[in-house]
């Protein structure tokens, strides 16, 4: 569905993104991308997202090479992604900012999205008077509209505690496989992405170390070394 | 050829006055991100006071505490109208000092009514000499020779100076040179003060060379925010390019095509505006 | 600017409360029934008024309103400032007196030929302006309304344009069953800029609770994130600008078939400050704000001006009004009474004072 080929990213002389390879051919798994700071896992958002052109190298989605394609079509032909800095609508409610992403996407099913990141009891509220957890998960729910096939997830445990983070997780994990998404999630929370993801990338340096199930991962000596230590 | 050097000299004469005129604008641009739309009515307030301050003394003297007075005035913007403000939207700031523009502009008319006035440029420059055989106003050489020493020594200061390092630094990037410590409120107020001060001394420049009428801020206003505009955010070094652009656009088009000649500037502001919107110098001083 | 300065804007002031109150339907009802009942007793005002000096100065002050709700709903819905407006208001007139002095057309026709150019002009301009950044937009629109003003003044194009003096337009046949001498009638013309007006006011009602409105501010909160949504952001805002265009327009327009006059006072960017001024006294995020700010200017103006002192007062009002009051008026008096009558909802963003003009 989604293969990276070769792809490289230079800010200047520095090289965020180096040869990197990665496939996404299965629907409604979850694959992490974690690393240490300046690993390029959000160059990598930015990049499969539209919102950097690549240096060098190939995006294929679904068939289609699409690193010309701007980032309104991306997320019309099923890419959405959310974000590490919340980026959300302030001045509508939340409802309102709901609905009319998903209504512009010709999805008019969102009841079980604001059931499912329990927005419920905000939905009337201006997005930029509540809680920065609600907010995250408006962040989330603005990605999630629209029937997506595919979803970036930036962060989207950023500034939470451990059990606002776990409960999110629990959220996105079971709204994606039920309805078939598959997720990139970048995220720090060492613990969180091995629980939920069923193949964990680790980037270093703007390169791959490795993709592989969590428990490969783990174990891996040049991935201990790089980024977990004794952590994992 | 003579003609030629005629215009050329004129270009260059008005390039002087809008150059020292400019920069001011420029640098409160540059350092406090705010379109001063009253610095053509502290221009205006500039010629009134120098034209009072030469009506009791001389040309001379009007050129020198004329710009101290504006720079009361600039400490007065800074503390009641820049700082507590500090935090609005340049749009809010901009209208705000149109308002203010205004305000002079009345208090002006009050003052001193609404006839033109000129002042009398002082002994020594007010003949013409011979320019490659035809009489030129030797005025208008002054201004001249005045713009491009001003321009040196503001492009000294700026370089060699403290001060004018720091300015240069928080014209840039702000948040950055504050927390390397730099103290940027006093930054501010010298800018400011610099700012009415160059504005007060061209007033009083302009006084032998064009008239001075209540009508004058607002006529060089839209001048000094095209040339600021063209010449970059904060680049001084480009408010004085574009100000010689501007002095030239305007004498040669009034020869060459005198009917449109008058919206050469604003075709010129345009173009910049949508092709290059970081301005000539764009971000550089 | 950051989104932080945006918020502190005092023109930016979003629309704050536009948002379906659940449950509205009957609430809504009886607002409705009640301004209906106020453009109806709006209508008779001329029986009122019996002075012809002060019946002109209302209608003034409802075209002047006009221009306020025009720049005002721009500047709410899409966070820029048409510094420029005025082009949008001397230009129909002049393109009205060009096509009345040249053309043996009906006024009807003159009127189309006055829009359609318009807006043709606007789509143009907007096409070219509406990405800009505020500022630059802002002086971008400045720009062209001031070559305009020295454009129609140019001795060369005084032929087309009458220069310095101006056009003086004769209508020949009467339009929407108006004569000309009808059209200056103050009494008789209150009733066509009240019906205008209140026209304008439905438009720009509907525009701001549509989805198109809601697009906008979304764009205007966070662009980027609606371009992640798969939304365009070029061509709502276009949108907007033509039909703040159009709105200004009809201003002119009914501006000059009163006046009989096309000048280029028309075009003077002080007309712009009025206009501004009269945004800001009123508020710009409600609708009534920009009308009421227009028609409050106009009354205070003259009071003004009667003095000399035309300019004092409005630089006044903007320094004023900038600095202390960020809402304008309209927002002062609104967070002044939902302080006197406490939060009547417990969630505090269902404010319905705000769906409603």
């Amino acid at each position: 569905m989604l293969i990276l080929e070769d792809l490289g990213v230079s800010y200047g002389n520095l090289r965020a993104l180096d040869s990197v390879n990665l496939r996404l051919s299965e629907e409604g798994r979850i694959h992490g991308v974690i690393g240490p700071n300046g690993a390029g896992k959000s160059t990598l958002m930015d990049v499969v997202s539209g919102r950097h052109r690549p240096g060098s190298g190939r995006i294929v989605w679904r068939g289609q090479d699409i690193g010309a394609k701007s980032v309104e079509w991306r997320r019309r032909h099923g890419m959405s992604r959310s974000f590490q800095r919340t980026s959300i609508f302030s001045t509508l409610t939340v409802l309102e900012q709901i609905e009319m992403v998903s209504s512009s996407l010709g999805d008019n099913d969102i009841a079980e999205i604001l059931d499912a990141l329990e927005l419920n009891h905000v939905c009337n509220r201006r997005a930029d008077t509540i809680a920065y957890g609600d907010q995250r998960r408006v962040d989330v729910a603005l990605a999630l509209v629209g029937k997506p096939k595919l979803i970036l997830l930036d962060e989207p445990a950023a500034g939470l505690s451990t059990g606002e983070t776990t409960a999110l997780f629990e959220h996105i994990a079971a709204l994606v496989r039920r309805r078939g998404i598959t997720a990139m999630i970048v995220e720090h929370d060492v613990a969180a992405v091995f629980r939920f993801c069923d193949v964990i990338t680790v980037l270093d340096l703007g390169r791959v170390i490795v993709t592989d199930a969590p428990s490969v991962v783990r174990a891996d000596p040049r991935v201990i070394s790089a980024y977990l230590g004794s952590a994992a | 050829m003579q003609l030629a050097f005629v215009q050329i000299a004129n270009a260059l004469a008005l390039a002087s006055l809008l150059t020292i005129l400019a920069s001011g604008l420029a640098l409160i641009y540059g350092l406090r991100d705010v379109m001063n739309f009253g610095h053509g009515a502290l221009y205006m307030l500039g010629a009134y006071i120098g034209y009072s301050a030469a009506a009791i003394t001389n040309f001379w003297v009007a050129l020198l505490v004329t710009p101290v007075a504006m720079a009361a005035i600039g400490f007065a913007l800074e503390y009641l109208v820049f700082r507590p403000l500090h935090r609005r939207s340049p749009i809010d700031l901009a209208l705000l000092t149109f308002g203010l523009s205004l305000i002079i502009g009345q208090a002006i008319v009050y003052i001193y009514g609404g006839t033109a006035r000129t002042i009398d440029a002082p002994a020594a420059l007010s003949g013409s000499i011979r320019l490659l055989g035809a009489p030129y106003p030797l005025y208008r050489l002054f201004l001249i020779v005045f713009g491009i020493g001003a321009c040196l020594l503001l492009a000294a200061c700026l370089r060699w100076t403290r001060s004018g390092m720091y300015i240069r630094a928080v014209s840039l990037h702000p948040d950055v040179a504050r927390m390397m410590g730099v103290n940027t409120d006093r930054l501010s107020l010298l800018v400011v003060c610099l700012s009415t001060a160059t504005a007060g001394a061209a007033g009083v420049l302009a006084g032998p060379y064009l008239s001075i009428d209540p009508g004058m801020g607002q006529a060089i206003l839209i001048s000094c925010l095209i040339i600021v505009v063209v010449g970059g955010v904060g680049s001084i070094g480009g408010a004085v390019a574009a100000s010689v652009l501007y002095g030239f656009i305007q004498v040669v088009g009034s020869v060459v095509f005198p009917a449109a000649a008058v919206l050469a500037p604003y075709v010129l502001l345009i173009v910049v505006l949508m092709w290059r919107p970081q301005g000539l110098g764009g971000g550089r001083i | 600017m950051t989104s932080g300065e945006l918020q502190s804007s005092a023109l930016m002031r979003p629309a704050s409360g536009i948002t379906k109150a659940p449950g509205g339907r009957i609430r809504r009802g009886w607002p409705f029934a009640a301004l209906l009942l106020i453009f109806v007793a709006g209508l008779f005002v001329p029986a009122v008024v019996h002075s012809p000096f002060y019946q002109g100065l209302a209608n003034d002050g409802l075209i002047l309103g006009m221009l306020a709700l025009a720049t005002g709903f721009l500047m709410s819905q899409c966070n820029l400032v048409m510094f420029g407006v005025v082009m949008f208001y001397g230009g129909p007139a002049y393109l009205f007196a060009i096509a009345n002095t040249n053309f043996d057309w009906s006024t009807g026709a003159d009127v189309f030929a006055a829009c359609f150019g318009t807006l043709v002009g606007a789509a143009a301009i907007g096409a070219a302006f509406v990405r800009a950044k505020p500022l630059p937009f802002a002086m971008l629109t400045l720009a062209v309304s001031q070559m305009l003003r020295q454009a129609v003044v140019i001795t060369d194009f005084r032929p087309v344009t009458g220069g310095e003096d101006g056009l003086v337009i004769d209508l020949r046949d009467s339009f929407l069953g108006l004569t000309q001498a009808d059209l200056s009638t103050p009494s008789k013309f209150w009733v066509v800029v009240w019906i205008a007006t209140a026209l304008v006011l439905v438009v720009v009602w509907a525009v701001v609770h549509s989805r198109f409105g809601r697009i906008l501010r979304g764009i205007r909160d966070n662009e980027e994130r609606m371009r992640f949504s798969g939304i365009g952001t070029y061509w709502p805002r276009l949108a907007a600008f033509v039909l703040a265009a159009g709105i200004a327009s009809l201003a002119g327009i009914l501006h000059v078939l009163n006046s009989a006059f096309a000048s280029p006072e028309l075009l003077d960017f002080s007309l712009a400050g009025n206009v501004i001024a009269s945004v800001l006294i009123g508020g710009s995020a409600g609708l009534l704000g920009p009308v009421a700010g227009g028609v409050a200017f106009t009354l205070g103006l003259d009071q003004f001006a009667a003095s000399g002192h035309l300019q004092l007062f409005t630089g006044v009002a903007l320094v004023g009004i900038i600095a202390a009051l960020p809402n304008g008026v309209e927002g002062f008096v609104r967070a002044a009474l939902k302080r006197m009558t406490g939060n009547r909802t417990t969630r505090p963003n269902t404010d319905d004072a705000h769906a409603d003009p």
